[in-house]
């Protein structure tokens, strides 16, 4: 066998270093729980699924929609665009100021599949499904909440 | 040495064989491999997103990191597989490491500067980050043990249950102390559910109860960190992790993979010899002439004179 140390250990200073490194990493990330937002990334609160949600009220499911030059409707994915419905409802404020720059997907969804015909009208819809007792009653809404169409498109 | 110092420096610095270092640069380097085309594809195709839609996070306005466009995108996509290749196989790990972490880092900027960030990931950049620091190591060694390795792979366990302790606290911060009795599992039914998982919108007081199975699951995640004197405890605990991941992608089709990956590093997984399965495998399959007893084939291969 070679002469290699069979168990290599860290001395008192790279202790006190390591510990430190672990516990500022533990304070950055905790800290960023309660105080802190996404913006902090890497270091932001694990909020996953974190929001309340009402029993009684409405559940909305939010979809891209879009009308190409031949007047086909269809949905607007994630393949599509590689612009994901979180991504959407991250930004839907935005959007629903100002609807304009959702030709911004249109353009996603032009450069992802050149070959297909262009896009007139995107839309943001949210389908929102009624609630009470946290049963679903079979009440569906659907609310268009932001609508762009393409400028000399008669839509 | 009194009680507490001892507790915190065992705490911090058991010795990990070096062999688990070998398995996890394998792992990681195969997660980003696996992530770009089969777990998350947007990220790629990110590069077709107009600059309007770019939202840099605090890092991305603070360092000069340029809003992506498909040169960068494909640029750092090529960065991060190309060096992933020899940090998987053990080549030069710490450099071609480091350039992996740096490029990857990009990559989750890419992914999480348009609107959304997930946070499934924490876990594994920490992992990134540590294994650049740990020594070269050989699959199967469980001769050399160190203590650096061992604080590296003690903060990726932090990392991951901080990931479910602290998400735990999240919800008492946004979704308030009524989370657990809300209709958000519904909710998340309602938008992602799965054929094993619709059917549970007609109970939603079973819903709620698991609400508050989850916020107890997550408190209580701290646990297995502090029974790493009791290995068997531990593993056990691990697994039942991994089976609640394999119950939530089963009902909503998440499925945390980065932080799986990351996880994997509280498993013995210097046990496993590649060669000396291979080994095993052509000794079975060439009929076995001259084998060696199977016992003695099967234990490991200690040098002479050490106990």
């Amino acid at each position: 066998m070679p002469d290699e140390p069979r168990l290599s250990t860290v001395r008192p200073v790279g202790k006190a270093v390591r510990i430190t490194v672990s516990m500022v990493v533990l304070a950055l990330v905790t800290a960023t729980t309660f105080w802190g937002a996404d913006d902090f990334f890497p270091f932001a609160p694990f909020k996953m699924y974190s929001f309340s949600k009402e029993l009684d009220g409405w559940a909305g499911s939010t979809r891209v929609e879009a009308v190409n030059e031949e007047g086909e409707r269809f949905r607007l994915t994630e393949a599509g665009t590689g612009f994901r419905r979180a991504e959407v409802e991250g930004q839907k404020s935005r959007f629903i100021e100002d609807p304009s720059l959702l030709e911004h997907i249109a353009e996603a969804y032009e450069n992802t599949n050149p070959d297909k015909p262009e896009i007139v009208t995107v839309e943001i819809i949210e389908r929102r499904y009624r609630l009470e007792d946290g049963y679903q009653t079979g009440e569906v809404i659907e609310v268009v909440e932001a609508t762009w169409t393409r400028e000399g498109a008669d839509a | 040495m009194n009680r507490l110092t001892r507790g915190v420096n065992d705490f911090f610095f058991t010795p990990v064989p070096l062999g688990r270092v070998a398995a996890m640069r394998f792992l990681a380097g195969l997660f980003v491999w696996i992530e770009w085309w089969a777990y998350k594809p947007f990220i790629i195709q990110h590069r077709f997103l107009p600059e309007d839609l770019y939202q840099p996070l605090l890092i991305g306005r603070i360092l000069p990191i340029p809003a992506p466009n498909y040169w960068i995108v494909t640029g750092t996509l090529v960065v991060v597989l190309a060096s992933a290749l020899p940090v998987m196989f053990g080549y030069r790990p710490r450099l071609f490491g480091w350039i992996l972490f740096i490029a990857y880092f990009e990559w989750m900027l890419i992914y999480n500067s348009y609107g959304k960030v997930d946070h499934a990931s924490f876990g594994f950049m920490v992992l990134l980050l540590v294994l650049c620091m740990m020594p070269e190591a050989r699959w199967g060694d469980r001769e050399h043990l160190s203590a650096r390795v061992g604080w590296g792979f003690n903060l990726v366990q932090i990392a991951v249950v901080c990931t479910y302790f602290l998400s735990a606290w999240a919800k008492f911060r946004y979704g308030g102390l009524e989370w657990a009795n809300s209709g958000v599992f519904t909710w998340a039914i309602i938008r992602r559910g799965t054929v094993f998982s619709d059917w549970l919108l007609e109970f939603p007081a079973l819903l709620q109860f698991a609400q508050w199975g989850m916020i107890a699951f997550e408190l209580l995640t701290p646990i297995v960190l502090i029974v790493y004197r009791w290995k068997k405890v531990q593993y056990a605990i691990v697994a039942f992790l991994y089976c609640f991941h394999i119950v939530v992608f089963a009902a909503l089709t998440i499925s945390f993979l980065p932080h799986l990956f990351a996880m994997a590093c509280f498993l013995p997984l210097e046990r496993i010899d590649p060669r000396a399965l291979a080994r095993k495998a052509k000794a079975r399959l060439t009929g076995r002439k001259g084998d060696p007893p199977r016992d003695a084939s099967e234990s490991e291969p200690e040098p002479a004179g050490t106990a």
